[in-house]
């Protein structure tokens, strides 16, 4: 990791093209000085942008170690929206900041690899080196965090503040930068000229929302990752950035990977949803597969506890208990005191991720539906879900209608 | 890097169970070095000046040719112009200055939390003639006027002394009391036990001064840190005609005296500067550890 | 998981009289700023009988939390009145005056805010039993707490007495803020925005809990929302009324309103709510909103306030007078709409 070759002399990064959609040759990584964290990526399918295995962060408190992350492997394809969806405290937002590496100073990550994959090269992102990583930060993977107002640096305008970044990372020219960041205001609707020469604290909450996703577009990355991007946002606004996005992915072909306790976001905007339940990924799979076809407890408790505008309130009920505490978890597996379903088997061990079709593949990603638990397909088969449209009919696969029409 | 693990905000130092967070407060001292190291200063000039004058009689008497020596093993900090011990002058002379300072420090804190609060709870005129009263204070120079003061008023008795600096100290103090107040009234818990109607005594008493204990305990130490600063400042100037012993006397004495121009003076003027400056040095890393305890958004790390 | 269809569809009032318990009269709140003047609420009006459920739909700036503060008393209005029994709370003095302060009681959107991290539960609960005389001791006192934590699901209550908040998770301090407000026994209970700090797992069973109180006790619900999903939950034997920009659009039947919205803006709204059903959401239709521009309470828009937005826009009357809250047909601004479905609205009253 010899740290020669800095960002700041990555080639063409004045001279490059200006329009939103350049090359992202621009802003390769600099493979030359990660050579130690190079990993074999021949195994890894051309289209996985990230592949997370086994990935465990603790940190630790006065009482103890606290388990943040447990074993948590998935892989993202490109152009593939990810969302991962829990309770608070579930660990989902440590993960994903396990992802960039920014996690706070006490936490540890203490196993598992971060594979990130572009244009046929590989690199363990948990081994790069501090240039390499700050590269990674935004030319490859861009975070976008929670709370808009503090994320912006409060005393600079927006426009300084992208230039800031583009700086930081490669884009020496200032007038390059400038223009590409009034490309950007504009690519997410907003009155470039003025946002650009505003201060964070002169914008709505949605429009500093806006601005920062701009941000995390301003050096093209392949991977951005959107800790609860509507939260706080009023309704009419939410719609503007979830629209918003789904109009980006489509056009970018970025993978996302978003953070979220709203399950109607995750409806919205994802392809593959993870939910997330004490550190752990207990199911995943395609975005109906979750919603309609749910096989773990956890997600069929969610569910039911978010009412909607057209369904019937029959199911609707709290997911019952508190979230466990992650110094000291339960024995077995870790839903096991909130959990309906459960039996002694429960308490022997923890349940692994396992595909719930016969034969399917047993990492979270695409094409693969896994579950953490001994009886999901009790769970599956008790899952009453109220059709609320038409359309449900047509995507529900037959034996999922075959189901319902046998209650 | 904003940390943005999702679990409930921190509580600060909760219990109204005075005596549950004294002791959680000082096991919480304890932890940190500037805050043992500060306490344990304290207490060491508190025993030096109230308990040591029983074991170390104070040397009165002139003994010719032993001026200005340094210390040695017969006079453990050195002599001064009359070849008196020093050591039983500094044991001496913590008392007057310890008392001062805490008479002061008591009467601010007093004067500013029940005017604070009330100033900031019930506003309108009271808060207006309490304000006004506290700006005239504090727009006239305090020292000038302590020093005009002192030709009048004979500054012979130490609670005299405390009292008149109090009536000078504490209208800064009050300024922060109501404004914290006025913050903290605007909490939802205040509005919620308006809404109860629990009564102005029960939300002043009960809701909003026990939130302030730490600020108030904050404030008493650096009340002390300047109490001391102001007498020594007035004693060395030489306009508190104070008799008997205390290490502001032994100071201008010292300065009188020419010390600083002898070789064999250098235990004599700087055992007073050195034990002024610890026991200030300790009130200040005190202060700052409490502040660190009772602000939750100053502790490291989190 | 057991069903909550057990509810009482309509079903206004408890003893059967018709008086509202709690009315809002052309309510006010401008606050002078230096950038100019903030109308805030700007002529809200609407009752509630008792136990009766009304829910505040908006969007945050709209004046709802507000509209509920000066409900609960809390804030005195600009102009406009707030009557208690029929009589103006302004001209209420002594006992009856202490009737109305202890008959409504308001819930805070932050449970981590609202109750004092000093306090025990214990303690929380004692104060106003103590103050009022709902217990002559302090060992009484910490009979009734108890009894209070049972009623609000916070079993067993001996658990939770000696409790300091922060030991608490979010909704477990929320039902402390609901058993707190219940200490006076109160008639009228302003919940504003009580779950959107609170984990969505644990949402409904926090509106379970005060359904049931509302079923049990009788006590009335002024519930403030930014979630139409939720309102329609909660309010489902009740009214929602939708406000935008301090003023109410739209008010009627919580089944009706959200079936069948009449006012552009409620309908925008509901058509932009992301719901948690992947096929339902995404093929929802939009109405398409003019603007995206929330427009500012210093410079609001002449005539109705969503005009600039509005995609029903008629130039020469919307931008001129401002509409007022009726039902269809009628011509009188109702303030007890009990069942009727009232729309501020030029083009939908023209039909």
């Amino acid at each position: 990791m010899s740290g020669e070759t800095t960002v700041s002399t990555a080639p063409a990064s004045a001279t490059g093209g200006t329009g939103v959609f350049a090359s992202p040759s621009r802003f390769r990584l600099p493979w030359t000085t990660v050579v130690d964290a190079r990993v074999d990526g021949s195994k890894l399918p051309k289209e996985v942008v990230l592949s997370v295995r086994d990935l465990t962060v603790a940190y630790r408190v006065r009482r103890g170690m606290v388990q943040a992350v447990r074993k948590v492997s998935f892989d993202l394809r490109r152009g593939e929206t990810l969302a991962l969806i829990g309770e608070s405290g579930s660990g989902k937002t440590t993960l994903a900041l396990a992802l960039v590496r920014l996690l706070v100073r006490a936490a540890k990550v203490t196993d598992g690899t971060v594979v990130y994959q572009r244009d046929g090269r590989a690199v363990d992102v948990l081994r790069v080196g501090t240039d390499a990583l700050r590269h990674y930060r935004w030319n490859e993977c861009a975070m976008v965090f929670q709370s808009a107002l503090n994320a912006l640096n409060p005393v600079l305008r927006v426009r300084e503040q992208f230039i800031d970044v583009a700086r930081a990372h490669g884009m020496t020219n200032r007038a390059t930068a400038e223009a590409r960041t009034l490309e950007l205001l504009k690519l997410v609707q907003l009155d470039a000229e003025r946002v650009a020469g505003s201060y964070p604290h002169e914008l709505s909450g949605g429009m500093r929302q806006r601005v920062l996703i701009a941000m995390g577009l301003l050096l093209d990355p392949q991977v951005i990752i959107l800790d609860e991007p509507t939260t706080a946002l009023d309704i009419l606004t939410q719609r503007t950035v979830i629209d918003l996005l789904r109009r980006l992915k489509a056009e970018r072909q970025f993978a996302l990977i978003l953070v979220s306790h709203d399950l109607a976001l995750a409806a919205e905007l994802a392809d593959q949803v993870a939910t997330v339940y004490a550190g752990r990924i207990v199911e995943c799979g395609s975005v109906a597969d979750i919603f309609y076809r749910p096989n773990h407890p956890y997600t069929v408790g969610l569910l039911n506890a978010v009412p909607t505008l057209s369904g019937d309130f029959r199911s609707l009920d709290s997911v019952r208990g508190q979230p466990p505490d992650l110094i000291d978890l339960p024995r077995g597996c870790s839903f096991l005191p909130r959990c309906p379903f459960g039996t002694s088997d429960c308490e022997r061990e923890d349940p692994q991720l396992v595909s719930v079709v016969p034969g399917g593949p047993a990492i979270p990603g695409a094409g693969s539906h896994t579950a953490a638990c001994f009886h999901a397909p009790v769970v599956a088969k008790s899952f009453s879900r109220h059709l609320q449209s038409a359309e449900v009919d047509e995507i529900a696969s037959p034996d999922a209608l075959a189901d319902r029409g046998a209650r | 890097m904003s940390a943005t693990v999702a679990s409930p905000p921190p509580t600060p130092f909760p219990g109204i169970a005075m005596v549950r967070a004294f002791g959680r407060t000082l096991v919480a001292l304890l932890r940190q070095p500037a805050g043992a190291i500060g306490l344990f200063g304290v207490v060491f000039f508190l025993l030096l000046a109230f308990v040591g004058p029983s074991f170390v009689v104070l040397d009165v008497k002139t003994k010719l040719g032993k001026e200005y020596q340094l210390p040695s093993s017969e006079f453990l900090l050195g002599t001064d112009y009359q070849g008196r011990d020093v050591f039983s002058q500094i044991v001496h002379g913590g008392r007057d200055i310890i008392i001062v300072a805490t008479t002061t420090a008591l009467i601010t804190t007093a004067i500013a939390v029940s005017l604070g609060a009330m100033a900031g709870f019930l506003g309108g005129w009271f808060d207006t003639v309490v304000l006004a009263i506290a700006d005239i204070i504090l727009t006239i120079p305090q020292f000038p006027l302590l020093l005009v003061l002192a030709t009048f008023v004979r500054l012979n008795n130490i609670v005299l002394l405390g009292v008149l600096l109090a009536a000078l100290g504490w209208p800064a103090l009050m300024r922060a009391i109501r404004s914290q107040v006025l913050s903290l009234r605007q909490r939802d818990y205040i509005e919620a036990a308006r809404c109860l109607d629990l009564g102005t005594g029960h939300i002043v008493f009960q809701q909003i001064l026990p939130s302030m204990t730490g600020y108030i305990a904050i404030s008493f130490t650096l009340g002390m840190i300047n109490a001391i600063f102001l007498q020594v400042g007035l004693i060395f100037l030489g306009l508190v005609p104070l008799s008997g012993n205390n290490w502001g006397v032994m100071l201008q004495l010292a300065w009188v005296r020419g010390a600083i121009f002898i070789k064999g003076g250098l235990g004599y003027i700087l055992s007073p500067v050195v034990a002024i400056s610890l026991l200030q040095l300790s009130l200040i890393m005190l202060a700052r550890s409490l502040e660190e305890i009772f602000n939750p958004r100053l502790r490291k790390g989190n | 998981m057991t069903a909550v269809n057990a509810r009482s569809v309509g079903g206004p009032t408890a003893d059967g009289s018709n008086s509202p318990l709690v009315t809002l009269e052309n309510v006010r709140w401008h606050v002078p700023t230096p950038r100019g003047l903030v109308k805030a609420v700007d002529g809200v009006s609407f009752s509630a009988r008792d136990g009766e459920i009304v829910c505040l739909v908006g969007e945050s700036g709209c004046g709802k939390t507000t509209t509920g503060k000066i409900a609960a008393g809390l804030l005195t209005p600009t102009s406009g009145r707030v009557l208690y029994e029929g009589r103006d709370i302004s001209s209420l003095r002594g006992d009856d005056f202490n009737r109305f302060r202890r008959g409504v009681q308001l819930v805070h959107q932050d449970p981590y805010a609202s109750i004092n991290p000093m306090h025990t539960v214990g303690a929380t609960l004692s104060a106003p039993l103590r103050r009022h005389g709902f217990a002559s001791s302090s060992s009484a006192a910490r009979k009734r707490a108890a009894e209070l934590l049972d009623l609000v699901d916070l079993t067993p209550s001996s658990d939770f007495l000696d409790k300091y908040p922060h030991q608490l998770s979010g909704g477990q301090r929320q039902r402390v803020a609901i058993a707190r407000a219940l200490t006076v026994e109160p008639r009228f209970i302003v919940a504003d925005e009580p779950v959107s700090m609170v984990d969505v797992s644990i949402r409904i069973s926090l509106l379970n809990t005060m359904l049931r109180l509302q079923k049990e006790l009788g006590t009335g619900f002024l519930f403030i929302t930014h979630d139409l999903a939720l309102a329609r939950y909660f309010a489902w034997g009740g009214r929602i009324g939708v406000m935008y920009v301090g003023r109410m659009v739209e008010l009627g039947l919580a089944s009706d309103l959200v079936a069948n919205p009449q006012h552009p803006y409620t309908r925008a709204l509901l058509s932009a709510i992301p719901e948690a059903d992947p096929e339902l959401t995404r093929t929802k239709t939009r109405v398409e909103l003019r603007s995206l521009e929330v427009p500012s309470l210093l410079k609001l828009p002449t005539g109705c306030t969503f005009h600039p937005r509005c995609p029903q826009f008629e130039t020469g009357i919307c931008e001129v007078s401002v509409p007022q809250l009726l039902a269809p047909g009628s011509k009188v601004a109702e303030l007890d709409s009990s069942n009727v479905h009232a729309v501020a609205c030029h083009v939908v009253a023209r039909g």
